[in-house]
């Protein structure tokens, strides 16, 4: 089972591009393995509206509510892992977390807790990037920060100049990460999905 | 407080003094840390309970949900203040969505107004037909119910402004959708 924990601040479209990179595993797989991917899903309320959609879009959906996988519910979410591997062993099990989660503790949970190896991708919205890096500064950093890829988005919202800057800010809270930038609202190129999934 | 000690999920239980509808659990989470599943305290709805361990609202997750009227919770995460919410109304989808889209763009509004910061601010509709397929000699007929059954949810998070605002914020895009 390979886990991709799918990071990002509220609103950066990280159901959207779910979707999307999902089919994509989908659509290439070339493992027998029936159950291709699997959705773990927290939300930080206590009711859950993407849960519904990725259900819609046809996906097998776990749910986590009413905590963060990273803090309150980091025991629940290793358990939650564990159990997924155990009775369906997906070929991918993304984490999609909270928009406030801190990636890189729930990898390290899962590491730490069962032994489970983990990716991470965290998704920024470009066009909120300016109002919102200086306030939710520490929070930003702190997604980024140990992540595998940071996927751009919304970059059709902005002029390139400022997905520039927004680049430059990533590689100041990570030098390694790999960057993409796209438009998670239309189709993505392979390669994107491909680089966030590390294949 | 019921004294009685419960073993829940899907055992009978005769002992009379309780509905099983009014139970806290079965398949539900719960991350009070007050309790262990297996073995649980039960109060009936009305019951006045001051053991301490548990707010009445965070149970009963069975517990009936009026028609017409928003139920919201918040609850601080760092500095997040995260807003769940509810509503069921019966009417006109159309009216409904137009009022609930008002809300929820005088939601966001009203918490930039006051300074603060939209994480999301999300919601979504479950709408429920009613058909009626009878026969009683040859054809069927069929009956539409006149109103639609619409289940609203909410979920919203926001910073720097108070839980009350946020909270009240919420109630009152749900109520928009109330026509």
């Amino acid at each position: 089972m390979n886990v991709l924990i799918f990071g990002g601040f509220l609103g950066s479209g990280k159901t959207t591009a779910l979707m999307q990179m999902a089919r994509y595993i989908v659509e290439t797989s070339v493992s027998d393995n029936p159950n291709k991917v699997m959705i773990l899903e927290n939300e930080i309320g206590e009711v859950g509206i993407d849960d519904a959609f990725l259900r819609g879009g046809g996906f097998r959906v776990d749910n986590l509510f009413a905590g963060c996988a990273c803090c309150t519910v980091s025991g629940e979410l290793v358990t939650a892992a564990i159990r997924i591997r155990k009775e369906y062993d997906p070929e991918w099990l993304i984490i999609e977390t909270t928009g406030l989660a801190y990636p890189a503790k729930i990898q390290q949970n899962l590491k730490e807790a069962a032994n489970i190896p983990s990716r991470i991708a965290v998704l920024i919205d470009a066009s909120r990037w300016a109002r919102l890096h200086i306030p939710m500064e520490g929070l930003f950093a702190g997604q980024i920060y140990g992540s595998d890829a940071v996927v751009i988005n919304k970059v059709d919202l902005v002029e390139a100049s400022v997905v520039d800057t927004v680049a430059s800010d990533v590689r100041e809270y990570d030098a390694d990460t790999q960057i993409f930038r796209v438009s998670a609202l239309d189709p993505v190129n392979a390669e994107v999905w491909k680089g966030v999934l590390g294949i | 407080m019921s004294e009685h000690i419960h073993h829940h999920h899907d055992e009978h239980c005769d002992c009379g003094c309780h509905d099983h509808h009014e139970h806290h659990h079965h398949d539900e989470h719960c991350d009070c840390g007050c309790h262990d599943h297996h073995e649980h305290h039960h109060h009936e709805h009305d019951e006045n309970c001051d053991c301490g361990c548990h707010d009445h609202d965070h149970h009963h997750h069975g517990e009936e949900k009026l028609p017409g009227v928003a139920y919201t919770k918040v609850r601080l995460h760092d500095d997040a203040k995260v807003v769940s919410g509810s509503l069921t109304v019966f009417g006109d989808y159309e009216k409904v969505r137009a009022g609930l889209n008002r809300g929820l763009t005088e939601f966001a509004a009203a918490v930039t107004e006051k300074g603060g910061i939209i994480g999301h601010i999300k919601a979504s509709a479950e709408v429920k037909n009613v058909e009626m397929f009878s026969v009683t000699d040859v054809d069927v007929m069929i009956k539409t119910a006149p109103e639609q059954e619409i289940n609203i949810i909410l979920a919203a998070i926001v910073f720097f402004v108070s839980e009350e605002e946020a909270e009240q914020l919420g109630k009152k895009a749900l109520e928009s959708a109330i026509c």
